[in-house]
């Protein structure tokens, strides 16, 4: 089995370190955080959720870890997520963004 | 109209505060622009932080610049060696505000390599952080540069200050050398036009965002950007006061 330039690029993360970052949150935070930006990411820049989960390395696991773990956010994130989906022929962001952007205001 | 905290400034001077412009202008910068922002109260601060941290702050100054902001400069020489990266600095400038919006430049802060990931940014950031909801101030203003902040700041949920300084962390050629693969490069390309094709070009680009990827650290260390934090944004402020108050989460109810 091959690894995968992710993992090396993780394991190589580890390594590292910005001499300014040294205040720490959570992994409860900081998965609230990456899965929120993921889907903010998404609908900002119109492009398919599976290729935003690639480049935030979130699989379908955690997308149900999350809904466990935040069921409010994860329900609205998901409905604005379905509209975003609905419309996804025309690309109608327009109205999909600002019901996003409002769950995102209101979960953070 | 709140006034500002009297500043004691023979008492000041006597901790080895100086000031290096007049203390009648330094009074009336803050009563003018900042009535609230006790500027005792942060030196006092600092001071404790110092003692907590065990070292003495090797010089403590005061004054207006050249574009009239105020500086509050902090600076610890590790005196036991006579390495330059061992000195330990803290720089602000309360700004003149422009178009009614008041902003504090977080113009430098560097730690020795001595004093990193020990947590001791939380304790030199809060002093100041504490006043500036007293200070009604909108902004915070930072840089990050060769010496740090490119991954910190953006995980903190600054924002590049517009589109040409967020364009400034994309170096694909790096990316590549690093291994980032082409379509994570593209897709970070196709969200930074999407963003700026329907907002003008000097809104701020929300890098935290960005600071979530799975190669975020090689994306951001190293790079150099303008960062803004709006503190009027709830999103922005909510994502640093959880990094700045470590018990504080920022969790939807559940």
């Amino acid at each position: 089995m091959t690894t995968s330039v992710l993992d090396t690029r993780s394991g190589h993360s580890d390594r590292l370190h910005d001499p300014l970052y040294d205040m720490e949150v959570s992994e409860e935070q900081l998965f609230f955080y990456k899965v929120v930006a993921a889907f903010s990411l998404a609908f900002r820049s119109k492009r398919p959720l599976a290729r935003v989960f690639k480049l935030y390395n979130l699989t379908q696991q955690d997308i149900a870890r999350f809904e466990e773990l935040f069921p409010e956010a994860a329900k609205k994130m998901l409905e604005a997520a379905f509209i975003a989906a609905f419309f996804m022929p025309t690309c109608d962001y327009n109205f999909a963004k600002p019901v996003f952007f409002i769950c995102v205001s209101h979960s953070l | 109209m709140p006034q500002s905290a009297i500043i004691q400034f023979d008492a000041l001077e006597q901790q080895g505060v100086f000031f290096s412009s007049d203390k009648q202008a330094i009074t009336s910068f803050l009563t003018t622009y900042y009535p609230g922002f006790d500027l005792s109260a942060v030196l006092y601060e600092l001071d404790k932080v110092a003692k907590m941290w065990d070292f003495e702050w090797g010089q403590k100054s005061i004054g207006l610049g050249g574009l009239g902001g105020l500086m509050i400069h902090h600076q610890y020489d590790n005196l036991d060696t006579s390495d330059e990266a061992d000195c330990l600095l803290v720089r602000r400038i309360l700004k003149p505000p422009t178009a009614d919006k008041k902003r504090i430049s977080h113009e430098e802060m560097y730690l020795p390599p001595s004093m990193q990931q020990k947590g001791l940014s939380r304790h030199l950031i809060l002093p100041y952080y504490r006043q500036y909801a007293n200070a009604k101030i909108d902004f915070i203003d930072a840089q990050a540069g060769a010496t740090g902040g490119g991954y910190a700041l953006a995980r903190y949920g600054f924002a590049a200050a517009n589109k040409k300084e967020a364009t400034n962390v994309l170096d694909d050629e790096r990316l590549r050398r690093i291994g980032v693969d082409d379509d994570s490069i593209e897709l970070l390309h196709e969200d930074l036009e999407e963003f700026y094709s329907s907002n003008p070009l000097e809104s701020p680009f929300l890098m935290w965002e960005w600071a979530q990827t799975s190669f975020a650290k090689e994306l951001l260390m190293g790079t150099h950007w303008k960062a803004v934090l709006d503190l009027q944004n709830k999103a922005q402020k909510s994502i640093f006061e959880s990094y700045l108050y470590s018990s504080r989460r920022v969790l939807p109810s559940s």
